[in-house]
């Protein structure tokens, strides 16, 4: 049983979302989701639930919050471990262990239990998730999927009643996401409470029991399950929500299942059609590997008569210039790789780039092509929008830049401290360095993992702008939405390959 | 893959016996001796953490390292007697780094490679060590490969800007690499401290550890031969008039 009673809540120096007189109950048992833009004040529910409101985050707080007749207040972060158990949003910094097993009985561990009872504890855990192949690895070693799950199992060996999960989905693939689903269903069976804040929808068809819709830290409105999930696409659209139903044809799409293993030989390398009328960009020979066979002191320098060992085996793939191609595929089959050999990060690859006449290969890709990375806080250096973008540019020209700056919107912050800006801001300013290192091909690595609806599409509507302007732009992502929004072409990477074109 | 799990359990040592090993090859290292009998005994024990790193499924380090082993020791050789100046001393300074240094920093690597953090955290308990230094320390341990994996991202972003050189200015080399850096590592930080408390890190009980160790066969005898040797370099060394 949750009550939340007349909450306001603002943090302490942070700009972020607080809370105006807030009011929720939730009986034991039951799914809530938590919905809205992001800065709606969702993380900040949660974080009231579990405790870390007043007593991690600081900030003016009235009000109370009872979690099954404690209230928050009260209590010590510590005696809340056994009763609200929580999975956040970045399988990378939720860890404390190197090692799955030790992750696993972390919590049990800090909070004194017999070890007898933890070990019995983590097998419960294990046979429940189903994580057996998952035990006496590295975490480093894992995909933010397993990462994810682990996680879960980390928190359910507490036994809590309650589950609170801040937008779990961001960095999952689909398959990862499924499984999320799965160990949630487990949970709800159990009788647990689950608190789920996410901007993915889809997934949850079968899970949650009622969703709470939220605005500037107030609820605005509050669907049963059957009635969220009855809403058409034009009230999601009002609420700028996600699609909550995923059209079959994105489903097959993204699934495993579109390619069963056992039906033979996936078809493999297979080329876009193209027409005659603009200019096309050639990739051959996309060979890379992570492990090339070594001697003693040198590593062997791959042909492509190596395709078996490598990672990326992609012999020749054309696309028009200006297209917006979208990479999909699984966690691990090669779409960063590809990403990465292409805008010339892995100096081994020994593929070769062919634009309007002129072939790069290795290095000189740095040249044409440039990676707007999925954390955009690696790569702004310097105080200010402007001179980040100024280091960008060969021969430094401030009225060229604040064109540039201009054209995405960001002239207003240019002498702004980049990392003060919002997440979508740093990605226009990463982006407009790319501009002004005259990049001609553009790469994503998932730029929406984690937004709303609202900058999703903005997101979307920014890539067209950028392909109309004339840049080729290879985007990997798990949102299928955004590929119905924007991508001309859809390429499907599966251990490797190209094995798809849409 | 079965054999390899057997030694595996035959050489899981507890890490107290990792951190005695630690401690003597420090000793080891800081007494430098060229030749004599005592060189005899230093490079056997140059070779216990070969040995150490090859059992652990890594037989093309221990390859490069003797490689590079016998090299140094030639080189050191001839250019002591033919080659003077600066060149001379660079070649002989970079001989000592493979030759004195390199062993111990294999040893090190060997360490921290084959201990998990929970198994550590035992260890530090056994010896009753405070608690707030023990999960100091276990957090120091869960932020280095992070850290690692934070500059790797970093130095990408800086050669697709083709600033990884910072355009010739060392401090913006510098201000280039740790700007970012920080600022990832105080999120990740917070992220972190965020999830450990939810689980209950902190709570004033006596925190269990389900980790097995303790001392084994193996354990024993790699301590008393590495022992031995140390004593015995130590006094070889002494008797050559070096210390």
């Amino acid at each position: 049983m949750i009550e939340i009673k007349n909450v306001n809540f603002r943090y302490a120096g942070l700009d972020q979302a607080g809370l105006n007189n807030f009011n929720l109950s939730v009986a034991d048992g039951e799914c809530v989701l938590l919905c809205g833009a992001s800065g709606c004040g969702k993380t900040t529910v949660t974080r009231l639930i579990n405790g870390l409101i007043p007593h991690f985050f600081k900030g003016e707080l009235s009000g109370e919050v009872y979690v099954n007749n404690l209230e928050i207040k009260q209590q010590e972060l510590y005696n809340l471990a056994g009763i609200v158990g929580s999975v956040f949003q970045n399988p990378r910094s939720q860890f404390f262990s190197v090692d799955t097993d030790g992750e696993i009985v972390f919590g049990p561990e800090n909070i004194g239990l017999e070890k007898g009872e933890i070990l019995s504890r983590k097998e419960q855990v294990v046979r429940e998730l189903n994580l057996k192949g998952l035990l006496e690895r590295s975490l480093f070693d894992l995909s933010g999927g397993e990462k994810q799950k682990i996680a879960c199992a980390s928190v359910a060996a507490l036994l809590p009643n309650i589950i609170i999960l801040d937008e779990p989905s961001s960095n999952l693939d689909w398959a990862a996401i499924r499984d999320l689903r799965v160990s949630m269903q487990l949970w709800k069976s159990q009788g647990k409470t689950i608190i789920i804040s996410e901007h993915r929808l889809w997934y949850l068809k079968d899970v949650i029991d009622r969703a709470v819709y939220m605005e500037k830290g107030c609820i605005i409105k509050q669907w049963t399950k059957d009635e969220f999930f009855a809403l058409t696409e034009n009230e999601l659209k009002a609420y700028e929500l996600r699609p909550v139903l995923l059209e079959e044809r994105y489903i097959q799409q993204f699934s495993n299942d579109s390619i069963p293993a056992d039906t033979g030989p996936i078809s493999r390398d297979i080329q876009p059609v193209l027409d005659d009328s603009s200019e096309v960009l050639e990739l051959s020979n996309f060979y890379f590997t992570y492990t090339p066979p070594k001697y003693l002191f040198i590593k062997k320098k791959i042909t492509p008569e190596d395709e078996e060992i490598c990672d990326l085996r992609i012999p020749s793939l054309k696309i028009h210039q200006g297209n917006i191609v979208g990479v999909i595929g699984n966690n691990g089959s090669g779409k960063s790789t590809f990403l990465r050999c292409l805008c010339g990060l892995e100096k081994t690859c020994i593929g070769t780039l062919k634009v309007s006449g002129k072939i790069y290969r290795g290095r000189q890709l740095t040249k044409v092509c440039y990676m707007v990375m999925q954390d955009v806080n690696h790569q702004l250096f310097t105080n200010s929008v402007l001179s980040e973008v100024l280091l960008s540019m060969e021969h430094p020209d401030e009225n060229e830049a604040e064109k540039i700056l201009m054209s995405l919107d960001l002239d207003e912050y240019k002498e702004k401290h980049p990392m003060a800006l919002s997440g979508g801001q740093k990605q226009r300013v990463a982006i407009a360095s790319a501009i002004a290192a005259k990049a001609q091909i553009l790469l994503f690595d998932e730029p929406t993992s984690g937004l709303d609806y609202r900058h999703m599409c903005e997101v979307a509507d920014l890539l067209k702008k950028l392909a109309v302007d004339g840049k080729t732009i290879f985007v990997s992502t798990h949102d299928p939405e955004l590929i119905a929004l924007c991508c001309d072409r859809v390429i499907r990477i599966t251990d490797g390959h190209v094995t798809e074109v849409i | 893959m079965e054999k390899r799990k057997a030694y595996n359990i035959r050489f899981h040592f507890d890490p107290r016996t990792k951190l005695i090993l630690l401690i003597l090859f420090s000793v080891v290292v800081m007494i430098d001796v060229t030749d004599g009998p005592a060189y005899v005994v230093r490079a056997i024990m140059t070779y216990i953490p070969v040995i150490l790193v090859c059992l652990e499924g890594k037989p093309h380090i221990g390859a490069r390292f003797t490689v590079l082993f016998i090299f140094a020791t030639w080189l050191t050789e001839v250019a002591q007697d033919n080659i003077g100046g600066v060149a001379g001393m660079l070649i002989l300074f970079l001989c000592f780094m493979i030759t004195q240094f390199a062993p111990t920093m294999i040893m090190v690597w060997y360490c921290i490679s084959t201990t998990k953090i929970s198994e550590f955290m035992a260890a530090m308990n056994r010896m009753h060590l405070p608690q707030g230094l023990t999960i100091s320390i276990a957090v120091m341990m869960r932020f280095f490969p992070t850290l690692s994996e934070e500059y790797r991202a970093i130095r990408d972003a800086m050669r697709m800007r083709g600033i990884a050189l910072g355009r010739g200015r060392v401090t913006k080399m510098i201000e280039y690499r740790l700007v970012p850096l920080l600022f990832s590592c105080i999120n990740i930080g917070d992220e972190l401290s965020a999830a450990a408390v939810t689980r209950g890190l902190g709570a004033p009980v006596k925190r269990t550890n389900v980790c097995e160790i303790g001392f084994h066969g193996m354990d024993y005898v790699v301590v008393v031969v590495t022992l031995a040797l140390a004593i015995l370099y130590i006094y070889l060394s002494g008797a050559n008039g070096l210390v």
